[in-house]
Parts: structure tokens; C-alpha cells; sequence
């Protein structure tokens, strides 16, 4: 009798634990353009678009630059945050958008940096509050208090959930956060963190993440090809928060032409993606 | 008066007969349709019907600009959504049929490399090919259960780039030499993409209650 109860309790167990977890496979990226396991995506901010500035948001200003580089083998992931006043390509960084649209953008930032830029990316204010909304709102952790009228920020240090509008004046505000423009591009930059991290933690199913391929199909202008948004965020998704590194660039403001202009001091930055060295 | 009342009297008992016999047929009737169905008879696990898969929910997500240059939300022509989720609900009814129902293939590698993009189930660790159903089992026998999903769908105006299907099959197995059903039941999502609309991804449960031993293994047997 001992015995049997024994094969009981073992079959008991066999059979919860054939009850486990489910078992995952994520499809993997099998492009041509990955045959260096590097993929790039320039992100841009444009300061035009219906309804708050009507017109064209491809032939804005660019607010917002940031080369997203992508070990595609190794799933780790550098951030590069560009200053708007960044002197690239001969000229202020955010013009190119205005002057010949995100193409011209892509090769002013190849052409100074020696990267070869895969894909571009382009959000507007309201497409950035929608993308909020669809993932629920974004959770971010402030630095330090922020308040300022123009951007209607209102934040207290600390760790909080934005809703759209809220994370537009999270990304906009330059006026009450350290360092001006070079705060401003940091936080942009860390939304981007933040909302990776939030992805990873609470849209990581396969429906959340067809749904969300959905949402930033509807709410950004790009030139990825319609078949490639899925597993690109399959990859997004397998990609841990913790190799994902932040370089906010750093310069000289100099004036240039009548303007203020940032002479961009990159360190290592542009040569560790060109060898690919990416992540933390 | 007296012949037409003899007659009225005999029409009227004709009238009474016809309500008495439309009386009677109803009443039959009902009771028919009181009486319990026949009882279907019990499902040979022999001879098991396929699995009739339903998707209960398509939820749609659209790809076309969401107003971003116009300001203004258009809606998106769902008929390429629609075909695509019926082509995938087919090819998963397909996949359990070859994976767990039919006697020539279930519990083999066939269904799972039909319902997979070419080349991915040589790619797969031992536990996700138990995952999708290849196992080794002394199966004698199976009685389909009930299949439902629900289906998420990436489209725009003109074509559909990816299908997941979160779903739930449940069958009996009989294992061979006993009488007793064992349920088994698979459950998880699955995502087809365009353009071989192959399985790329997917993440599955699948609780199998393992065979009894064998005879020669048995408690009893071994205590005695």
C-alpha cells in the first residue's frame, strides 16, 4: 500500500507539473539588413501635426532625435539622445526634417556619425499622447520636480504613471528641468526607457503585442516595412530593461550663424555601435 | 325540421370528431416534443469526430494612420481581416485534427511541422515540441472536446500581416490497455504571419496525464 501511494504521489506530481508555465518560442528577425546582428532606428520627435499645429509632420521641426542601435543576436540595446540643437550634417539637426523630411534627417546623422540608419520612425504631440493612452498610460520616475506653464508640466520627484498629455509635458518641458534642452533630450530618451520597460512587463503576450504593433502602426509615420512591425516588437519584447543603455550626448553650446548650436562632444558613443558594441 | 336537425346534429358531431382528433394530434405533439431526446450514442474513441474550432471574438487592430496627417480617423475595410482569421482558424483546426486526432498522425511531428513556418520545428527544445503535441504515448483512442479562440488580427486597408489565436482544445485519450479516459487539454496562443502565414511564434500549455504503467510495473503487482 505504501508503494502505491508513492506511485500515486508521484504520478500526482507528474501530472501538475505537466500543468506548468507555457512553454515560449518568439520568432526570431531573419532580414537581409541584419547581417551584421545590428539593427538601427532613428526616432523623431516632429513638432508639427493635426490637431495642435496643422501641416505636414514630415516637413516639421525634428523636437525630439534618438538612434535606437539593436543587437538583434545578443538582445541588448543603446539609446543615443541627440540635442535639437545638435550642429549635424552642416547644420542645426532638427532643420533636416523641415528641408527635406526624415530621408534628409537619416543621412545627415549617417553621414556624421558613420552609422548606417536601418529604419526612421516619426511621432507627433497627439500621436505621442495616443501611444500613451494605448499602453495605458507611462510609467516614468522623475528626477527631479518639474513645473512649467508652457508644457504643462507638474511632476513631484519620484516614480509615477503619465497619461498622454501628462507624457507629452514630460517630454516637452525644457524650461524647469536641469540643463535645459540637454534635460529635455534625457527625458525623452528615459520615456523611451520607461516605455520599453512597460512593454516588457505588462504587453508581453502575443495578442498584447499585435495589438500594440497596431497602435504604433496607427499613430507613427515610418518607413518599416507593414510585415516587419510584428517582429520587430517580438524582438522589442525579448530584449530585458536591463540591457538597454541610455547615452544622452553632451556638447559645447556655441552661436553659429545667429543661433544657438550644440558642437556635439559624442566620446565613444558613435564608435561602440559602428563596432558593435550596444548595451550596458 | 327534424332532417336538418338530424343533420346539424351529424356535422356538428363531425366537427366534434375533427376538434377531438386535432385535439388528440396536438396533444401528441407536445408530448413528443416533452419526450427526452434519444440518447446520441456514447463517442467511439476509435472513431473520433474532428475538432470543430470556433473563434469567438476577433478583436481588430488596424494599421492604417490614425489621423495623424488629416486630424481625422478613417475608418479601415475589415474584409481582409476576416479572411485572414478564417484561413488561420482553419489551419489550427487542421493542426489539432493531425496533432491529436487522427490515428495515423496524432501525438507526431506532422501536425506541429504543418501548422509552424518551414524549417522552425527542427529549430524547437524538447519541451516546446511536447508543447505542440509530440509526444510519446500508447494512445489507443480519443474523443474530441470543445475548441474555441479568440483572434487578434493586424491589418490595413488591403491585407492582413498576422493572426494570433489564443485558444483552448480539450480531448480524451485512452491509453492502450485501459478503459478509463485521461483529459488533455492544450491551451495558449498562437501567431501566424504574413506572408507564408506559418506559425512564428507561439505560447503553449499542454497537461497530459502521463499512461499508467506498464503491466509488468504495475503497484500491484510490484507490492504482491
Amino acid at each position: 500500500m505504501r508503494r502505491l501511494a508513492v506511485v500515486v504521489a508521484v504520478l500526482l506530481v507528474v501530472s501538475m507539473g505537466a500543468a506548468a508555465a507555457a512553454v515560449v518560442h518568439h520568432g526570431e528577425l531573419r532580414r537581409g539588413y541584419l547581417k551584421d546582428g545590428l539593427l538601427t532606428v532613428l526616432v523623431i520627435g516632429s513638432d508639427v501635426g493635426p490637431p495642435l499645429r496643422p501641416g505636414d509632420p514630415l516637413r516639421g521641426r525634428a523636437d525630439a532625435i534618438h538612434l535606437v542601435a539593436v543587437d538583434t543576436r545578443a538582445l541588448r540595446a543603446t539609446i543615443v539622445d541627440f540635442p535639437r540643437d545638435a550642429f549635424v550634417g552642416g547644420r542645426k539637426i532638427n532643420g533636416h526634417l523641415a528641408s527635406g523630411g526624415p530621408s534628409r534627417l537619416e543621412a545627415a546623422v549617417e553621414r556624421d556619425t558613420g552609422i548606417a540608419v536601418d529604419f526612421w520612425v516619426l511621432a507627433t504631440f497627439r500621436s505621442l499622447e495616443n501611444l500613451v493612452a494605448g499602453i495605458g498610460g507611462l510609467d516614468v520616475v522623475v528626477d527631479t520636480p518639474m513645473r512649467d506653464p508652457f508644457s504643462g508640466s507638474d511632476f513631484a520627484a519620484g516614480p509615477q504613471r503619465l497619461d498622454g498629455p501628462q507624457a507629452l509635458s514630460f517630454v516637452r518641458d525644457r524650461k524647469s528641468v536641469p540643463g535645459g534642452d540637454f534635460g529635455r533630450t534625457r527625458n525623452q530618451g528615459s520615456a523611451l526607457r520607461f516605455a520599453h520597460a512597460q512593454i516588457r512587463r505588462s504587453h508581453r503576450s502575443l495578442p498584447e503585442l499585435v495589438r500594440l504593433a497596431g497602435l504604433f502602426a496607427r499613430n507613427t509615420a515610418t518607413n518599416i516595412p507593414p510585415a516587419e512591425l510584428l517582429p520587430l516588437a517580438l524582438l522589442a519584447a525579448d530584449i530585458p530593461a536591463a540591457n538597454v543603455r541610455q547615452v544622452p550626448l553632451g556638447g559645447t553650446a556655441v552661436m553659429r550663424r545667429g543661433a544657438s548650436t550644440v558642437l556635439l562632444a559624442p566620446g565613444a558613443a558613435f564608435a561602440d555601435i559602428r563596432q558593435g558594441r550596444v548595451g550596458p | 325540421m327534424a332532417p336538418w336537425a338530424a343533420m346539424r346534429a351529424r356535422l356538428l358531431s363531425k366537427r366534434a370528431i375533427a376538434a377531438w382528433v386535432l385535439v388528440a394530434l396536438a396533444t401528441a405533439g407536445c408530448q413528443y416534443a416533452n419526450e427526452p431526446e434519444p440518447t446520441p450514442p456514447p463517442p467511439d474513441p476509435g472513431n473520433p469526430a474532428p475538432f470543430a474550432l470556433t473563434i469567438e471574438h476577433i478583436e481588430l487592430a488596424p494599421m492604417a494612420n490614425g489621423g495623424m496627417f488629416t486630424g481625422n480617423e478613417a475608418a479601415v475595410p475589415r474584409a481582409a481581416a476576416e479572411a485572414a482569421v478564417e484561413a488561420t482558424r482553419a489551419a489550427l483546426a487542421r493542426y489539432l485534427d493531425t496533432q491529436f486526432v487522427d490515428a495515423a498522425t496524432r501525438f507526431g511531428q506532422a501536425g506541429a511541422r504543418a501548422l509552424l513556418r518551414p524549417g522552425l520545428f527542427d529549430t524547437l527544445t524538447p519541451e516546446q515540441r511536447h508543447a505542440l503535441g509530440h509526444l510519446d504515448l500508447p494512445v489507443s483512442g480519443v474523443v474530441t472536446g470543445p475548441a474555441t479562440g479568440e483572434a487578434t488580427v493586424l491589418f490595413d486597408g488591403g491585407a492582413a500581416y498576422a493572426v494570433s489565436v489564443d485558444y483552448e482544445a480539450k480531448l480524451t485519450i485512452h491509453y492502450r490497455g485501459t478503459d478509463r479516459g485521461h483529459r488533455v487539454v492544450q491551451r495558449g496562443t498562437v501567431l501566424f504571419t504574413a506572408p507564408t502565414w506559418g506559425v512564428e511564434s507561439f505560447a503553449l500549455t499542454l497537461d497530459v496525464p502521463p499512461p499508467p504503467p506498464s503491466p509488468s510495473t504495475t503497484p500491484t503487482e510490484a507490492s504482491a
